[in-house]
C-alpha cells in the first residue's frame, strides 16, 4: 500500500508537459478558445497538446513548434519545458533526428583496411601481367623453334632496306687541283682526259657491315648515263633509293634487293645493268620514258 | 581519377554560404563549422601590391571596423551572392581545409552549396566555381528554402503545403512546398544586415552618434525585438558623439530598437502576404493550418513570430536550431541524393 502511495507521489510530482499547460492554462482563467484565438491555432491543436497526442501534429517540427508558441503565451519556463518535450516526444518518435550539435571533426581512423585491399588488388593485377608475360615468351620461343626449320624464309623477309647507293659523277673541268689518288675511282668509260672527279658515296654502314660480301656482290644495280636523265629507283617498300637528275657521263650503283622499281626519264641516255647483266630498257619504254620493275622481270 | 580516390578520403559537405555565416555539415557529424563569413585581406606594399590573406572566420570577424591600412576585413558575400569571387574562393578553400584538417590527401569533397531562390544564372556559377575551385570533387546547388525546409524537419515530400521564411543575413526567402518541390519562392534582400544597417541609422538619426556595424549587431541580439512586449529591456552602448567627436556612452530600449527596425521588418511581413497571395488554394489551406516555419538567424529576433502571427492571422512557429536549418538540410538532402538518387530534387 505504501509503495502505491509512493508511486502515486512521484508521479504526481512530475506531471507531463500537456497536463502542466493544461494546469497554467486553467490557472490563468483561459479557455481552449481563447488560447487557440491568441495563438491562431486550431482548437483541436490546443487539445492534442494538451493531451500529448503528437502523432496528430503533423510532425515534430510543428508539434515543438506548438508547444513553444504555448509555452511562451503563458509565460512558462521555456527551455525547461521544450527539454520535457524531447524527453517526451522521443517515446513516441521512430524518426532519426536531424538534429546534431555543433562539434569538432572527429577524425576519422585511417582507412587501413582500404589501403591493403589497394595494395592486395594491385599485387594480384600485377602477378597477373607477370604470368600473362611468361606464356608470351614462352609462345614465341615455340613459334621460332619451328620457324627454323626454314632460316632462308626469314632471312628473305628481312627489310629492303640494306642498300648501298655509289654515286660516281664525272664531270671534265679544268682545275688541277684535285688529289691524285681521285682518278682511280673514275668510271672506266671515262678514264681519258678527265682532270677532276667528284665522289659522291652513302652508304648505309649499319646494314651494310652486316650484309654478307657475297649477297651485296649479288644485287648490285648499275647505271651510267650518256646525258642528263630523271633517275627514280624505289625498292619493295617503298623507300626511295634514288631520286634525281643524273648528268651525264655519271654512273650510280645501288645495293638492294628485288623487286625494284625503277624509273628513267631518258631510256636513251642510261645504260643499266643488274650483277653485271645488261637489262634490255626496249620493252618497257614508251616515248623515250621507262618504267620497269626489276624484281618481276627476272 | 585521382579525384575519385581523393574522394574516398574527404567527407561529403553541405554548406551554408551565407551572408553573416558560413556553417559545414558533414555527412554523419553534424555541424563541423560555423564561422562568420569574414575574411581580412592584408596588402603590403601599398596599392596595387601583392594581397595575402591575414585571417579567416571568426579571427577576421574580430578585425571588422578595428583594422590598420595595410589590412582590410571585408565580407566577400553581399545580399546572399558572391561580390568577391576570389576571396570567396579562398575562405571556402580555407574553410574545407579546416573541415579536413589532418588529412594525409588534400580534400577532394562532394559538396552541396545552398543559394538563395533569387539568385541570377550568373550569381549561381560563380558559386559553383568558387566551390569548384576551393578543391570539391562535384558541386549541388539547392534552394535555400528547400534546404531550410528539410534541415527544420517539415514534411517536404507529402503532398501538403508547407511555408518557410528563412531570414538570413542578407537575404530573405518565403517558399510554399509540396512533393519535393517549390510551388512559390520569393526572395527579398532584406537580412539581418539590414537590421544592423537600420540600428545604425536610427543611433545616428536619433542621438547623433555613429555606431559600429558590431555594436549594431549586439544592441539587436541583445534588446532587439519585432513586436512590442510587456517588458522593456535596456543597453549601455558607445559610439562616437558626431558633434562632439568623441565617444560617448548613452542607452537604448527596446522599444527604440523596435522602432529602428519597422522598415526591414515591414519588407518581411509585406513578402510573406504576397507569397500567401499566390499560393494556390488548397496549398495556402494546409498552411493556414499548420502555420509558418522560422529559420534563419532572423528567427531569433525576439517576438517575430509574435508579429507574423498578428500581421497574417497564421500560426508562426520557430524551427529547432533555426540558424544551421539550411545546413543540416543540405546535408540531409546530399543523403537523400545517395539514397534516391538526384531526381528527388531539382539540382542544377
Amino acid at each position: 500500500m505504501s509503495d502505491l502511495n509512493d508511486d502515486f507521489v512521484v508521479t504526481s510530482n512530475t506531471p507531463s508537459l500537456g497536463a502542466r499547460l493544461q494546469q497554467a492554462r486553467e490557472n490563468k482563467k483561459l479557455s481552449i478558445a481563447e488560447v487557440a484565438t491568441q495563438l491562431r491555432l486550431t482548437r483541436d491543436i490546443i487539445i492534442y497538446l494538451e493531451n500529448q497526442q503528437w502523432d496528430r501534429l503533423h510532425g515534430r517540427t510543428y508539434a515543438r513548434g506548438y508547444s513553444a508558441s504555448y509555452v511562451k503565451f503563458l509565460g512558462l519556463p521555456q527551455e525547461e519545458m521544450l527539454a520535457v518535450f524531447n524527453d517526451e516526444y522521443v517515446l513516441i518518435d521512430n524518426e532519426p533526428r536531424l538534429v546534431k550539435t555543433l562539434g569538432a571533426v572527429e577524425q576519422k581512423p585511417f582507412p587501413w583496411l582500404m589501403i591493403v585491399l589497394l595494395l592486395v588488388g594491385v599485387f594480384i593485377i600485377w602477378s597477373a601481367y607477370q604470368q600473362w608475360q611468361i606464356s608470351q615468351t614462352s609462345s614465341s620461343n615455340e613459334v621460332d623453334e619451328v620457324g627454323s626449320v626454314s632460316p632462308d624464309k626469314t632471312e628473305l623477309d628481312k627489310p629492303a632496306d640494306k642498300e648501298t647507293i655509289t654515286i660516281q659523277e664525272s664531270v671534265p673541268e679544268s682545275s688541277d687541283l684535285l688529289p691524285e689518288n681521285d682518278a682511280a675511282e673514275v668510271s672506266e668509260s671515262d678514264n681519258n682526259a678527265i682532270d677532276s672527279t667528284e665522289d659522291i658515296q652513302i652508304n648505309d654502314t649499319a646494314t651494310a657491315t652486316s650484309q654478307p660480301a657475297e649477297e651485296a656482290k649479288q644485287n648490285i644495280l648499275k647505271m651510267s648515263f650518256s646525258g642528263d636523265c630523271w633517275v627514280e629507283v624505289t625498292d619493295t617498300a617503298m623507300n626511295v633509293l634514288l631520286s634525281q637528275v643524273m648528268k651525264a657521263k655519271q654512273s650510280v650503283e645501288l645495293k638492294s634487293e628485288l623487286p625494284m622499281k625503277i624509273l628513267l626519264g631518258k631510256a636513251d641516255f642510261a645504260d643499266v645493268t643488274y650483277n653485271s647483266k645488261p637489262v634490255d630498257l626496249a620493252p618497257y619504254t614508251q616515248g623515250n620514258v621507262a618504267k620497269l620493275t626489276l624484281g618481276a622481270q627476272s | 581519377m585521382f579525384e575519385r580516390l581523393r574522394g574516398i578520403f574527404s567527407n561529403d559537405l553541405s554548406i551554408d554560404l551565407g551572408t553573416a555565416n558560413t556553417l559545414i555539415y558533414v555527412r554523419g557529424k553534424g555541424i563541423v563549422l560555423d564561422e562568420p563569413s569574414v575574411v581580412a585581406i592584408r596588402q603590403d606594399k601599398g596599392p596595387g601590391g601583392p594581397r595575402s590573406i591575414a585571417a579567416v572566420g571568426v579571427e577576421a570577424k574580430r578585425m571588422l571596423g578595428r583594422t590598420p591600412g595595410n589590412i582590410t576585413a571585408i565580407r566577400p558575400l553581399k545580399d546572399g551572392v558572391i561580390a568577391d569571387f576570389t576571396v570567396t574562393e579562398k575562405m571556402l578553400q580555407h574553410f574545407i581545409r579546416k573541415v579536413h584538417e589532418g588529412r594525409f590527401l588534400k580534400p577532394s569533397p562532394r559538396v552541396l552549396v545552398c543559394v538563395p531562390c533569387g539568385s541570377t544564372q550568373v550569381e549561381r556559377r560563380a558559386i559553383r566555381e568558387s566551390a569548384a575551385g576551393a578543391g570539391a570533387r562535384d558541386v549541388f546547388l539547392i534552394e535555400e528554402p528547400m534546404a531550410a525546409a528539410i534541415g527544420a524537419g517539415m514534411p517536404v515530400d507529402e503532398a501538403s503545403g508547407s511555408m518557410v521564411l528563412d531570414i538570413g543575413g542578407g537575404t530573405t526567402e518565403v517558399a510554399v512546398i509540396s512533393l519535393n518541390g517549390i510551388v512559390y519562392s520569393a526572395s527579398v534582400r532584406i537580412g539581418g544586415d539590414l537590421f544592423d544597417e537600420a540600428i545604425v541609422n536610427y543611433v545616428r538619426r536619433n542621438y547623433g552618434t555613429l555606431i559600429g556595424e558590431s555594436t549594431a549587431e549586439k544592441i539587436k541580439k541583445e534588446i532587439g525585438s519585432a513586436y512590442p512586449g510587456n517588458e522593456v529591456r535596456e543597453m549601455e552602448v558607445r559610439g562616437r558623439n558626431l558633434a562632439e567627436g568623441v565617444p560617448r556612452s548613452f542607452t537604448l530600449n527596446s522599444n527604440e530598437i523596435l522602432e529602428a527596425l519597422q522598415d526591414p521588418l515591414s519588407g518581411i511581413v509585406a513578402a510573406v502576404k504576397t507569397a500567401l497571395e499566390q499560393t494556390p488554394p488548397e496549398l495556402g489551406a494546409d498552411v493556414a493550418e499548420r502555420g509558418i516555419v522560422l529559420t534563419g538567424g532572423g528567427a531569433l529576433l525576439r517576438d517575430l513570430d509574435r508579429l507574423l502571427i498578428e500581421e497574417t492571422g497564421l500560426p508562426a512557429i520557430i524551427a529547432e536550431d533555426p540558424l544551421t536549418c539550411v545546413a543540416r538540410g543540405g546535408g540531409r538532402a546530399l543523403e537523400m541524393i545517395d539514397e534516391k538518387g538526384t531526381d528527388v530534387f531539382t539540382f542544377e
